[in-house]
């Protein structure tokens, strides 16, 4: 069932059969309805529909329009790695089996950071700590030139394994940032990542 | 029982946390929340819920703090995590102690009770200080003189958290 229902013209009520005629002022009339889907709202402010949420204001404006897409988060957790110098592309990830399977990788909200406090920075998605080092430009060149070198590179990452289930991982290159460890929070998304 | 899963490798340090999950169906639809208490309780294995290849093991605990966890390492009887000991301070989160204060509740609040202040919730986290033991949640709001679109300010109320 739909709460526009019935278009109507003016002076006279179209129903949805009707042919529109190019003079006719069309307005979209709300009409209130006492039950929607699976829950009644005593004031008609509150529509239910399916898996979709309507709630209108005292004006008569929508305040909520469920039927827009959101991001549902379907499982949410954290993790840590630890990387060491020398780490090339290390793989670290978890499988979430209770969420069953899946034709295509899930979407996901990650932070990743080497900061463990409450007020440390967030990174979406990715870290990269930088060095300023001296290299050569040509092969046995002098080195005296100067570059911003990448000594910790981490990103998140969701993927299915073999059995079409989701894995939540992290890959890493360490190659002069000592001992780190890397703590990742993670926001699986009911939406698929295509 | 809602709750939040840890998994902990050998030494016990907590290397994962996990908030919630969500049941789906096989359309893909979610229908509702995976029971990781009761799952436990029936000595399900936790590894129907998350294969976590460097954890030695994994199991409940009743507050949510998020990746805080990670400062703690747990203490277990049996298969279930009892405590959780903050690796600086030493200081110790115990299970018991949450789950009498939620009974507390319960029986007060004729199985009702608004636990939001105790143990957190998913998504979020208590906030806990550098030791390890939780921190008031007090923040400031908007700057009160800030005027509002089409209203008045609303006055203060207090929370009473019930």
């Amino acid at each position: 069932m739909t709460p526009f229902s019935r278009l109507r013209g003016p002076g006279r009520v179209m129903n949805s059969g009707d042919v529109p005629q190019q003079r006719d002022i069309w307005k979209q009339e709300i009409q209130p309805t006492p039950f929607v889907g699976r829950t009644r709202n005593k004031a008609n402010r509150v529509i239910i529909d399916d898996d979709s949420i309507t709630v209108i204001g005292s004006g008569g404006t929508v305040v909520i329009d469920g039927n827009s897409d959101m991001f549902r988060i379907i499982a949410s957790g954290s993790r840590t790695a630890t990387t060491s110098n020398g780490d090339d592309n290390v793989t670290d990830e978890s499988t979430l089996t209770a969420l069953g399977t899946f034709t295509a990788t899930p979407s996901h909200l990650s932070y990743v950071t080497i900061q463990a406090g409450n007020t440390g920075s967030r990174n979406i998605g990715m870290y990269t700590a930088m060095a300023t080092d001296f290299v050569a430009t040509t092969s046995g060149g002098a080195v005296t030139a100067s570059r911003v070198v990448a000594t910790l590179t981490t990103r998140a990452y969701t993927l299915l394994n073999g059995s079409d289930q989701a894995r939540i991982g992290l890959v890493f290159s360490n190659t002069a940032a000592g001992n780190q460890t890397i703590y990742q929070r993670y926001y699986i998304l009911e939406q698929v990542a295509i | 029982m809602l709750s939040m899963l840890l998994a902990y490798d050998a030494a016990g340090n907590v290397v994962e946390t996990l908030d919630y999950i969500c049941a789906r169906d096989d359309d893909g639809k979610v229908i509702g929340l995976i029971d990781f208490q009761a799952h436990e309780d029936q000595g399900g294995q936790l590894t129907d819920i998350w294969l976590v290849p460097k954890a030695t093991g994994s199991g409940t605990w009743p507050e949510w703090i998020g990746p805080q966890a990670h400062a703690f390492r747990v203490e277990r009887d049996g298969g279930r995590i009892v405590a959780l000991v903050h690796k600086s301070s030493g200081h110790r989160r115990e299970r018991t102690r949450v789950e009498a204060e939620i009974e507390v509740r319960l029986v007060r609040g004729q199985g009702r009770a608004d636990l939001r202040d105790l143990v957190g919730g998913p998504n979020k986290p208590m906030i806990l200080d550098d030791e390890g033991k939780t921190k008031p949640a007090i923040i400031h709001g908007t700057p009160q003189h800030l005027p509002l679109v089409g209203m008045d300010r609303p006055s203060k109320t207090k929370d009473t958290g019930k």
